[in-house]
Parts: structure tokens; sequence; C-alpha cells
């Protein structure tokens, strides 16, 4: 029988045949502790343990892991370039602390950039979602056609629409440079 | 106030002018003014429309009534106070942008509305000429009524100021008036110079930048408000000069870079304002102020019209006051004879004081006599 699915619910998006034979969550548990196994010298310098620890690695959990993580990373450069952009659209200030934040972001680590770029597209759909949102709070409740406009709008913008030379030539060289990249990427 | 708008920018919502977008930043400086404009959009849209209202903010244009310029890096001013309040204004000026809507477009509707104004008003027959002159002037350019400069003179009390609200309403465009006679100085209009401490923008800057409320509460979300300077004539003479900064705004060339004395750093388009004055004595008026209106003189209205309007006065009264049960609907024809002998102001103040009479002496029957007459035609004291 066909099993149900819940596609509404975050279980969906981290499902994974690993995780579905016994106590994942105890298996999980197991193979953090035996990973540290590899720091000892003891393991290491001898052949039959070191052996014996590599057979007890379990490596489709290690790749699933691996994979969430990536999702996770990817999954938080989506929200948080669609927040630092919809606050880079509506910032009024003077100063521009939206701008600041965008470059206190990319900053965090060196995956950050390559990220957003990477992730680039889904995020604007995201944002234009947050500009439309923070505008009807605000009492500007658009019609569907000004909504597709805004929408629109902010499906075109690149990072290099929001960062200021300065910043795109720190973080991105390349794309300042005028190289497009790959065609899955965008945001220069 | 959530407001939906009905069709907005993005389409090509007929911008009169489009923004010559800053250089580096062109993309989210666009979309960033869009915003802005719906902000404006939506604040006109959530005013109530007067109920005679012809012209429909929701279709018209928009036009940019100023150009921010760039912040200088270094600022020459030490005073941290100017800096941090020469923010809190660009932030303003960023969040409410540079486009206006251009209220009383004209259209035939509007010059049908505008005409009514022969009955109500039988007395500013040239007046209501220039106007409709101007509206089928615009509608040939299929713009909206701008850059009125109409100098209405008259006596006292021939209704005056009632004609410019009236017009303003039937235009429904915010309206603010200005009473020239108490003022001092030509910052009230203008704004005050920066050295001062309590410096503060002019009434055009506030109506067109901050889009604060008129006198007649609209909000001034329009590039072409209608500003009422009654009683120009009486402006003090002995100091300041209250007229100054008209000599710049009322001159179309010099109007479009209109300087607020306590934003001086901001040129603001202030071409399309509406002006209308009052006076009873133009000829006290500078030479150089006079010339730049169109001087139309009003005299009393005609025996028949002033009848009618002090039927219609006495109506007015009776609905405000929620007495037309009590008392007759018509004016019997001595009180009529009795009140157009004075005027339009007079008549208004004895047919208050009768009513108020007759309701303490809890009769029905209305006594217009001249014994409240002002005290001024009154002859007391040297004669």
């Amino acid at each position: 029988m066909a099993r149900k699915k819940n596609p509404s619910l975050r279980q969906e998006a981290f499902s994974h045949p690993c995780l579905e034979d016994g106590d994942a969550t105890e298996r999980i548990h197991q193979q953090w502790v035996g990973l540290y196994q590899f720091t000892s010298p003891a393991i290491l310098d001898e052949p039959e343990k070191l052996k014996q620890a590599v057979s007890e690695l379990d490596l489709d959990l290690m790749r699933c892991s691996l994979t969430m993580l990536r999702r996770h990373l990817e999954e938080a450069a989506i929200r948080d370039c669609a927040l630092l952009t919809a606050e880079r659209v509506l910032d009024t200030s003077v100063g521009q602390e939206s701008l600041e934040r965008w470059e206190r972001w990319l900053m965090a680590a060196p995956c950050w950039p390559r990220l957003a770029q990477e992730n680039w597209y889904q995020s604007l759909g995201k944002s234009a979602e947050i500009v439309v949102n923070a505008l009807a709070d605000s009492g500007i409740v658009l019609d569907d056609s000004t909504r597709g406009d805004i929408e629109r709008e902010i499906g075109m913008l690149q990072l290099s629409d929001l960062l200021t030379k300065e910043l795109m030539e720190r973080f991105f060289p390349r794309k300042a440079a005028g190289d497009e990249g790959t065609s899955g990427q965008a945001g220069g | 106030m959530s407001t939906r708008i009905a069709k907005a920018l993005s389409t090509g919502r007929r911008h009169r002018e489009v923004a010559p977008a800053k250089a580096s930043e062109p993309r989210l400086d666009a979309l960033r003014e869009q915003i802005a404009a719906l902000r404006i959009l939506t604040e006109a849209a959530g005013v109530p429309e007067s109920p005679d209202a012809t012209a429909r903010r929701s279709d018209a244009p928009m036009v940019r009534v100023f150009q921010l310029p760039r912040a200088s890096s270094d600022s020459l001013s030490a005073d941290r106070d100017a800096q941090k309040r020469e923010e809190r204004i660009r932030a303003l000026l960023n969040e409410r942008g540079a486009l206006r809507v251009l209220g009383a477009l004209a259209h035939p509707e509007l010059a049908d509305a505008i005409s009514g104004l022969y009955r109500s008003h039988p007395n500013f027959k040239p007046a209501i000429d220039y106007v409709i002159g101007e509206e089928m002037l615009a509608r040939q350019k299929e713009d909206a009524l701008c850059g009125l400069r109409l100098l209405l003179v008259g006596g006292p009390g021939v209704g005056k100021t009632d004609f410019a609200l009236s017009l303003a309403k039937l235009l429904d465009l915010p309206c603010h008036v200005i009473s020239m006679s108490s003022a001092q100085s030509s910052s009230g209009l203008g704004g005050s110079e920066v050295h001062w401490g309590n410096t503060k923008p002019g009434a055009v800057f506030e109506c067109l930048i901050q889009g604060n409320v008129g006198n007649v509460g609209k909000v001034a979300n329009v590039a072409n408000p209608i500003f009422i300077l009654d009683e120009v004539d009486k402006a003090a003479d002995n100091w300041g000069d209250p007229l100054g900064a008209l000599y710049q705004l009322l001159e179309p060339k010099t109007a479009t870079t209109f300087v607020d004395k306590s934003v001086p750093w901001l040129a603001i388009d202030a071409s399309r304002l509406n002006w209308i004055a009052t006076a009873n004595q133009p000829e006290r008026l500078h030479e150089a102020i006079r010339s730049r209106f169109v001087e139309i003189l009003v005299g009393a209205p005609p025996e028949d019209n002033l009848r009618t309007l002090v039927q219609g006065l006495y109506s007015s009264l009776l609905e405000e006051f929620g007495l037309e049960e009590r008392f007759p609907a018509r004016l019997s024809r001595s009180a009529e004879t009795v009140l157009i002998s004075w005027s339009i102001r007079d008549a208004k103040r004895l047919l208050r004081a009768a009513l108020g009479h007759a309701l303490r002496n809890g009769t029905n029957e209305l006594v217009v006599t001249a014994d409240a007459a002002p005290a001024s035609d009154r002859r007391i004291g040297f004669v």
C-alpha cells in the first residue's frame, strides 16, 4: 500500500530512506560518538582498529546528514536573502542600514556569498512576498495587477542592484569583473 | 487604513515625468519610487471624496515635485543637530518619494461642476469664466487644473473666501487657507532660515512634501493643492515681508525650483500650486505681486440673486442646526428685504441672531431686524 504523504509538514522535506530503519536518532548519536574515534591516535595508528572503526560508519546516514546540512544552508540562504532584499527595497533610512546588514551576512562565512548566488531566484520569489505583505501591513493593499508588477520588478533584481560596487568586488569578484558564471547561478 | 488601489503604477501609470534614476542603483531606486508612489496613492484614495467632487484621484496621473540631491559625504556643517535634522528630512523624502497625484483633471464633467458656481455665486461670473477658461486650456493638453493665480477684489462680505472654498471643494483639491492679515513674515509660506534654532518649513513644503492636512481636512498628496491667501492686502508691512515668498511662487518659471528657507538643499517644483487671494484694497499690494495675479473685481450680486442667496443661507442654517421641522422652509419677503440690504456676511450674522432669538423665546416666528447689525456699521462715538 502506498504510503500517504503530508506535504504541508516539515517532516516531508527531510524524509530519506535511511531514516526509516530502526531508531534513526539513536543511530545518529552512535555515529556522532563513533566519529570521535578518528581523532584518537590509538585508533589511527592501529590498522585493525581503524578498519573496525571505518566498518562501523553508516555511510548512508552520513550522506543523508550532509545532504540535509546542505539543504539547511540553502534554506537559510533563501530565507535570509529574501529578508535582506525586502529590507533593502523598503529601506528609507539615510544611512541605509539594510546595506550594512547585507555586508555582515556575507562576511559571516565564505560559503554565504556562493549560497546567495546559487539560490538567488528562489530568494527573490520569497522577497516579493515579504514586500507585498509589509505593504499590506502598512495599509497598502495591492490589486492583482500591481502586485504582479511589484513581483516582476523584484524578480528582476540582481545582487549588483542591491550592493555597492565595493561589496560586489569584495564578495563576488568574478561577477564584478563581468564574468557571468554558470547558467544556473545568478545575482551578479 | 487599508485601501485597494484600482490601477497603480507599474503598468506604466501615467507618470508625466519619468524619474531619471541614480546611476549606481537604478533598478532599486525605481522600485523604491514605485512603492513610495503607492503609499501616496493609498493615502489619497483613503481620503473620503467630497460628495460633489468630480476629480477622481484614482485615475489621476502622478508628477514629480522634487529631485533629491545626493547627500554630501563630508558635510561642512559642524552642527550635529543640523545634520540629524537633514537626515530626518531625507528619510521622509525617501519614504514619501517624489511623485504626487495630479488632482482636478480637466474634463467636461469638471467644467460642468464649476459652472454650478454661476448659480451659487452669481457675482463671481468673471472669476468662474477665468477658471473655466483655464480648464478648457488644460483639457487641450490632457492636463489638470494647475497654476491658477486669482486675485479676488471686493468689499467685505461679498463672499470672496466662500467662493474660493467652494471652488476648492468642487475641484476636490486639498486647500490651505492662510490668513495674511496676521502673517508677520514669509516663513509661514516659505519656511524660516536655518540659522534659527527653531527653523521650520513653510506651508508649501508641508503641503507638497510632508502631505500635511490642509485646513479643510484633506491629506495633501496632490501636486496642485489650492492655497487661499485671505486678506492678502492686509499683510503686515511695518517689518518683515509676509508676501516675500510669493514673488517666486507666483512666477511659473521660478516656482519650478522653489526652495524653502528651512530646507535650502532641496528645490521643489511648486509651479502647479493653485493660488487664490482675496483683497479689499489691491492698491496696497506691491505691483510686482499684483501683476502676477489675474485680478477680478467682485461686486455685490444683483437683487434677484441676493434674494436667492439669502434663501440659500437660511436653508443651510436650518440644516446645520437641524431646525428644518421647526421653522418655515422659506424666509418671509420682508425678512428677505431686510437681509439683502446687508452684505452676505452680515446677512448670515443677522439670520443666526434671529434664529437664536426665536429659539430663546420658544417661537417659530423668525423676526429679522437690523438691530443685530454689526457694530462697525452703527454710528457710535464721534461722527
